[in-house]
């Protein structure tokens, strides 16, 4: 069952979908949601599923794509941008119930994991792209990661940029927060949220400067024009270039407090 | 590759039983560098006591007929628990659900309370099916806890400060066996039938630069300028506040006996610190690389 009466899929843009659930996390007594988002990209000719998410989520996750998929082109991709169970939980249930779905991404490592669906593994480097019919979804480099195998993604149509663990933060558990992209939840404090959750997935980044990940972070930004930010634990961002420096000063502050205790 | 217990060693008297289950490192695996070839062990450990026996990290869907052999042969009545050290990563929790439906797991450790919803990656429907009428109970092992096996001894969970994603290191006071999850990661065979085992007094060659370049090509490409005196602290840390007489890794050879143990400590430590006084820079995308 959901975890709250479901918002979603919501689309985001003409051909953009969101999908998944809230995860719940209690934090010093209060009960926080982190999504683990997915997202469908549909173009003319086919649709590209965005993760395959978190494994308690398969049946929410399934019944939406079964709703969206009625009114819209095949599912041929689920691209992952990492191998997470969180990312990528669900990937052998979607292949076995989407036969004519690939997996897409990085793909080391899945032939241990899924050994009797190993061909259905096709690996998409950083760079290439896939041509869904009147939009290209390519793989980027992801410039926020944990595994050194994760991509991040970019859709033309909308001009998504799907960050995986990147702009990552939790949101409340209340009805007016989630299934809303964050410019519509004024009380979020993005700062706060985006070092909470590095301080408990991103563990790396108490050792490391940040400020040359955030600047590559703000050049891909403008390079490739995003104008809508689709991260899998975070609301999605409609306005990318204002939130990057909340979220930036919540990993900012997560390095200072490392370095002075 | 032989038998499932070809592939059982017994660390110690007494001790841990490690189920050593290979599989080829040829460019395939994130977790080794990409130019890195031989075979490598996916480590199971089960410790055994009166009554119940802990299975840290149920391991690769590759091995799962030769997991659920090698636990049926040493279970011998006992209650089977899982213990997942990476409740969010496949190569800990392929074959929870498997493990479960065989041998009627009823308490599974993790590091969160809710390590089966985690874990449940199975394809197939009749598995998932049975894990979830099972009526698992979820248990929470933190940092800084001890889990007792009643007749074995206690299994001390440590805070890894040395580590990529969520996940914690455990110490067997009783056999000394230090088990270090995703670190001490970089020893290969040459062969498929092993060793899987490095002891004190074998030929080993390697060296801190190798060490350094597993960890940079790997799930540690972030310690090239990274702040790494707290890392290091911590490590020697471990090591000179407990008799460390084996480091159990997740995957990779075994390192067995005080020497080679302190042995395997420096050029860890090495390593870390060299990458800690490189330059960081832009972290290289993995290339496909094909067998």
């Amino acid at each position: 069952m959901p975890i709250v009466p479901q918002p979603l899929p919501r689309e985001l843009a003409p051909g953009l979908h969101w999908l998944g659930d809230c995860q719940l996390v209690e934090h010093e007594g209060e009960i926080l949601h982190s999504y683990n988002s997915l997202y469908l990209v549909c173009g003319e000719e086919s649709s590209l599923l965005v993760e395959a998410g978190f494994p308690e989520d398969h049946r929410v996750v399934v019944n939406q794509l079964e709703t969206l998929l009625a009114d819209a082109p095949p599912l041929r991709h689920i691209w992952l941008t990492h191998e997470e169970t969180p990312h990528a939980g669900n990937i052998g249930r979607l292949l076995e119930h989407f036969p004519a779905a690939t997996a897409r991404g990085d793909i080391h490592d899945y032939h241990l994991y899924f050994p009797e669906l190993e061909d259905r593994f096709e690996p998409l480097e950083t760079g290439d792209s896939i041509d869904l019919g009147n939009r290209e979804f390519v793989a980027v480099q992801a410039e926020i990661r944990d595994l050194i195998t994760t991509q991040w993604g970019f859709d033309s149509g909308a001009r998504a940029l799907f960050p995986g663990d990147g702009f990552a933060y939790a949101h409340h558990h209340s009805a007016d927060q989630c299934g809303h992209v964050v410019e519509e939840v004024e009380q979020l404090d993005l700062a706060a949220q985006s070092a909470l959750f590095a301080h408990y997935a991103l563990h790396w980044m108490r050792f490391v400067d940040m400020r040359p990940y955030l600047e590559r972070l703000e050049r891909l930004i403008d390079e490739r024009e995003v104008a809508i930010a689709c991260p899998t634990h975070g609301l999605p961002i409609t306005d990318p270039r204002a939130v990057l420096p909340k979220i930036g000063a919540g990993l900012l502050s997560l390095q200072a407090s490392a370095t002075s205790s | 590759m032989g038998s499932p217990g070809d592939k059982v060693v017994e660390l110690f008297d007494g001790g841990p039983l490690a189920f050593c289950n290979p599989y080829p490192v040829d460019g395939r695996v994130s977790w080794h560098a990409a130019g890195a070839r031989g075979w490598a062990p996916m480590n199971s450990y089960l410790l055994a006591g009166t009554e119940t026996a802990v299975l840290i990290d149920p391991g690769l869907s590759i091995h799962r007929e030769d997991v659920l052999e090698q636990v049926r042969g040493a279970l011998n009545g006992r209650e089977l628990v899982p213990l997942l050290l990476r409740q969010g990563e496949f190569d800990s929790i392929c074959n929870v659900a498997p493990l479960v439906d065989r041998f009627g797991v009823r308490r599974i450790y993790g590091e969160f309370p809710d390590a089966f919803l985690w874990a449940d990656v199975v394809t197939d429907p009749e598995l998932f099916a049975s894990a979830l009428d099972a009526g698992l109970e979820n248990l929470q092992l933190r940092p800084g806890e001890t889990l007792e096996i009643e007749g074995y001894g206690g299994l001390e969970a440590l805070p890894a400060t040395l580590r990529l994603l969520n996940t914690l290191w455990l110490f067997d006071a009783r056999s000394g066996t230090l088990f270090t999850s995703d670190s001490f990661s970089y020893l290969v065979s040459d062969e498929a039938t092993g060793p899987w085992v490095l002891d004190a007094g074998e030929e080993d060659r390697t060296t801190v630069a190798a060490v350094a370049e597993h960890l940079v090509t790997t799930r540690y490409w972030w310690l090239r300028g990274a702040d790494v005196g707290p890392i290091r602290d911590w490590l020697r840390d471990v090591f000179a506040s407990r008799e460390v007489n084996a480091i159990a890794p997740a995957f990779g050879r075994i390192v067995r006996g005080s020497e080679a143990v302190a042995r395997h400590l420096e050029l860890l430590d090495g390593a870390i610190a060299r990458l800690g006084s490189e330059q960081s820079g832009p972290v290289a995308d993995r290339r496909f690389e094909r067998a």
